[in-house]
């Protein structure tokens, strides 16, 4: 390698350790040199300056309101006082959500539909990737892609009217084959049975083609030459899956999975404040919907803080523990 | 040099936009709207005016909160105020930005707002107008107060959110306003008072209704004639009804497409059906025997559940009865596909009339169910009526502008009826905004009508102005209204006709205008409820455990509303 190389390949160095979390310094690719971060900041103040707006940024636009957020859940938000003048009532907010008979029920919900999401949507979008990325046509592959990207910018109002279209009673396309086919019609919207599957159907026909990106991108990044040698090898294409494709998104596939546990308590409540009804509402009722009636529309902003704030706990400590069972086993994390 | 010079200027720039924009207070912008009226801005804009009031509103003959008369009952013959006397107070010389919410049902705003322009020019404002359905607007309004971004005035659907923000010292007493409003004060009778008010303090402002206890069960007359049936008096001929429309095919073209009714509520509560409950009993609180009752108490709730499953058990609701919105269910309707709606007259007529492309004899489909009674020979009576149309609330932040709060109140007050400017903003715009295609004729008996070409002016009315007509949320009533009997319209006298039919049925007595129950405990319960009644009616749920359903709506607030309410209506505990 040349000498004019060299400084790349440091580079390459400094980016792989960022993402292995190593303590190899980008001064010292050995990781000789170590300097205090003044010193660094001195040397690179010019860089450190143009930091400022991005640190700032998120300093008042993410911790600030964090903040805000685990003060509110202690106190009683009186609106004409103010977060800060507003009276401290403990752990006041949190006896009252646990106290609240609709709790137990909304806690199971969202558990339930959380994990149902988890389960469903998480393998599809990887075999769709490794389907889009094994396909030999490039028109045929741009154009199915596109066509899977699309009900991504669907907003949920409009997916709800695509799902009415297909199980209303009346002229539902669900309920005319059922007809056709000389079955009753079934009242599908207001069978609590029926809400679940729809609602996580619904929800992967929307994001399904959107999930696959991270996953192509990481598909991207495979060395071909490692499928020649494969093929020269004789090896067939579920062998080249297992033994190329698959390892070499796992740090991703961990990633998203990590991430995705962090929001187990979210359940998606804006799909399933537009899909619920009376009729549904005992498997349907989730912490967003429970806090959007309680909080917003009912004036206790401090009680859905303390919610949030609930959430926030228990999916932070998910994310840590899957962190760390996926190091223990894979040895890969996403820190 | 140059290069870091550049880059630090610019970090420093960003940082401080950035710091800027985090520390701007978004209720500083609806009053920047006077920076670009020129003149008027120069006038003072929205400085607060507290020297004004006082020996000035003596002078304009304003009375003091403490002596204002409520009236008894709303006036026989209603007249305007004499304008120029009644808002002498207001001198209209600085321009304000009076920022309104309201719910509305178009929902979008229009591209050229004619009412509005018209607003601000006649009354020297600013005007920044919100209109929003029912929901996004008690959530809208509840963000806005929450961040320090007040409206000054919201019109209300809910009485409890009202409640709630004035607990939290967010809205101004409307007896502060109310001196400087005297066509309001010619119908915030006792009652209205009554009901606005919460531990001594009124709230807000009652609004007229739009439809004033015109709602009512209509029946297909030319159906029960077909199926060879009497307009049905009892819960069991309305059952008897509802089975023939839809096995019967009384619309005869060969198809099981008839059905009875629908609830049209969108999945939240039984929408129109909710009216076939007064059959069973009082609907709401009420006092029975000396003691508080309570639909829950007295069986007419299971009675009505019962009803409503065996109409569904029967197959006989339309499709999608429960889940379907009120626009799609119209659908249903004006295709002659059911047997009976819960409306009022006019607007059925009329709606079905232009369904029909203009079908005059579908003018006779239609007619009004006399109150029904479970019982057989025993009277029926219609829900309880009286109730206001919503409730003005003016925010505390408005009011610390005595100058401001005048022109609100002489803004509000100038709009309603029959007041100077009432008809500006009703329906889509009155004679003021569309002087070639609408006239407004008054009656000796203090009632109205449009007289307006209402082909020419829809067909004036484009799309994108349709947004105008949500203006007449703003005090819109059609208490006094009448409309034009001619052959060009010949749903005009009927529709009146039911309107007053259904006016004047016996109702049961209003004993919510006498209540003021703790409103979250209300909203709670209403979920409870609501999820529990759709249960039964669906079968999730047996009737075999009524009683312990009961016991549950107890539990879950019933019982601290019975206490109250038997406090309030001095009544005894059931």
């Amino acid at each position: 390698m040349s000498e004019a190389k060299r400084p790349s390949a440091g580079k390459t160095a400094v980016v792989t350790a960022a993402v292995t979390g190593s303590a190899v310094t980008a001064e010292s690719p050995g990781g000789v040199l170590k300097k205090s971060l003044w010193k660094r900041i001195q040397q690179h103040r010019t860089l450190y300056l143009l930091f400022i707006p991005v640190l700032a940024y998120f300093l008042v636009f993410k911790y600030w309101p964090i903040l805000l957020a685990w003060v509110v859940a202690f106190k009683e938000l009186q609106l004409g006082s103010g977060v800060f003048e507003s009276p401290w009532v403990g752990l006041q907010n949190f006896k009252d959500i646990f106290l609240s008979p609709d709790i137990p029920t909304v806690i199971r919900n969202t558990i339930e539909i959380s994990v149902l999401r988890l389960v469903c949507g998480f393998l599809p979008p990887i075999i769709l990737a490794i389907m889009f990325h094994d396909m030999a046509t490039r028109r045929l592959k741009r154009w199915l892609q596109t066509l899977v990207y699309i009900p991504h910018f669907f907003s949920w109002v409009i997916v709800f009217g695509v799902v009415f279209g297909f199980f209303s009673v009346g002229s539902g396309f669900v309920n005319n084959m059922l007809a056709s086919f000389g079955f009753d019609r079934h009242e599908f919207l207001l069978d609590s049975s029926w809400f679940r599957p729809i609602l996580i159907g619904s929800a992967l026909w929307k994001e399904i083609g959107w999930s696959t990106i991270i996953y192509l991108a990481a598909l991207s990044t495979v060395d071909s030459q490692l499928y020649e040698a494969a093929v020269i090898d004789g090896a067939g294409p579920l062998k080249r899956m297992r033994h190329i494709t698959l390892p070499s998104i796992m740090p991703v596939v961990t990633f998203v999975l990590c991430i995705n546990l962090g929001f187990l308590l979210n359940a998606g409540g804006e799909q399933i404040l537009l899909f619920y009804n009376d009729a549904v509402l005992d498997k349907a009722d989730v912490i967003d919907t429970w806090v959007y009636r309680e909080g917003l529309a009912r004036l206790q902003f401090s009680l859905a803080t303390a919610v949030g704030l609930f959430q926030s706990v228990i999916g932070l400590a998910l994310v840590v523990i899957c962190n760390y069972f996926a190091k223990k086993i894979s040895g890969r994390g996403i820190w | 040099m140059f290069r870091r010079t550049t880059v630090i200027a610019i970090s420093l720039m960003l940082v401080l936009s950035l710091v800027l924009a985090a520390c701007s207070d978004g209720s500083k912008d609806s009053n920047s709207g006077n920076n670009g009226k020129g003149n008027q801005a120069e006038t003072g804009g929205d400085k607060p005016d507290q020297a004004s009031g006082g020996a000035a509103d003596e002078a304009a003959g304003v009375v003091k909160p403490e002596d204002l008369v409520f009236p008894e009952k709303f006036p026989d013959v209603p007249k305007a105020v004499d304008y120029d006397k009644s808002y002498a107070y207001d001198d209209m010389s600085k321009n304000y930005t009076i920022d309104i919410m309201i719910g509305g049902f178009i929902n979008q705003p229009a591209t050229q707002d004619m009412i509005k322009e018209f607003y601000e020019k006649t009354f020297n404002v600013t005007l920044k107008f919100t209109n929003l359905s029912a929901e996004d607007l008690v959530n809208k309004t509840n963000v806005r107060f929450a961040s320090g971004d007040a409206p000054d005035v919201v019109l209300l659907g809910d009485k409890a959110i009202a409640q709630a923000l004035f607990k939290q010292g967010q809205l101004l007493e409307a007896t502060e306003i109310l001196p400087y409003m005297t066509q309001m004060m010619t119908y915030v009778t006792q009652e209205y008072k009554n009901w606005s008010t919460d531990n001594g303090n009124m709230v807000g402002i009652p609004r007229l209704p739009v439809f004033p206890d015109v709602w009512g069960n209509f029946i297909r007359q030319d159906w029960l004639k077909k199926l060879g049936m009497e307009m049905p008096k009892t819960a069991d001929e309305v059952f008897a009804y509802a089975k023939a429309v839809t096995e019967q095919d009384p619309d005869g073209n060969g198809k099981p497409d008839t059905y009875f009714m629908g609830a049209a509520g969108g999945g939240q509560g039984f929408g129109m059906m909710a009216g076939l409950m007064d059959m069973f009993g009082h609907r709401s609180w009420n006092v029975k025997d000396d003691k508080i009752n309570h639909p829950m108490l007295d069986g007419t709730m299971k009675s009505y559940l019962e009803f409503m499953k065996k109409l569904n058990d029967n197959k006989l609701l339309a499709p999608d009865w429960y889940t379907i919105q009120w626009e799609q269910f119209k659908a249903y309707t004006l295709q002659n596909k059911i047997g009976m709606v819960n409306y009022p007259g006019w607007n059925l007529l009329q709606e079905q009339y232009s369904a029909s492309q203009n079908d005059v004899k579908t003018i006779e489909n239609w007619a009004p169910v006399p109150p029904l009674s479970a019982v057989a020979g025993q009277e029926g009576l219609m829900p309880p009526g009286g109730s206001p149309g919503g409730i003005y609330v003016i925010s505390k932040k408005a009011g610390e502008d005595q100058g401001k709060l005048k022109r609100i109140a002489h803004f509000l007050d100038a709009v309603q009826y029959p007041n100077k400017y009432y008809w500006v903003g009703n329906q889509g715009g009155g004679p003021e905004i569309w002087p070639d295609y609408t006239k407004v004729v008054t009656n000796e008996d203090g009632t109205y009508y449009y007289e307006s070409d209402m082909a020419k002016l829809q067909n004036e009315m484009k799309p994108e102005l349709k947004g105008m007509m949500d203006w007449q949320s703003l005090g819109y009533t059609l208490i006094w209204e009448r409309h034009r009997y001619s052959p060009d319209v010949p749903y005009n006298e009927p529709g009146d006709k039911y309107q007053d039919i259904v006016r004047a049925y016996p109702r049961q007595k209003n004993y919510d205008m006498l209540l003021n129950l703790d409103g979250p405990t209300i909203n709670r319960l209403k979920d409870f409820t609501e999820k529990n009644e759709i249960a039964f009616v669906l079968g999730k749920r047996s009737f075999d455990e009524w009683d312990k359903y009961v016991d549950e709506w107890k539990k879950a607030g019933g019982e601290k509303l019975i206490k109250q309410a038997a406090e309030q209506l001095e009544a005894a505990a059931p």
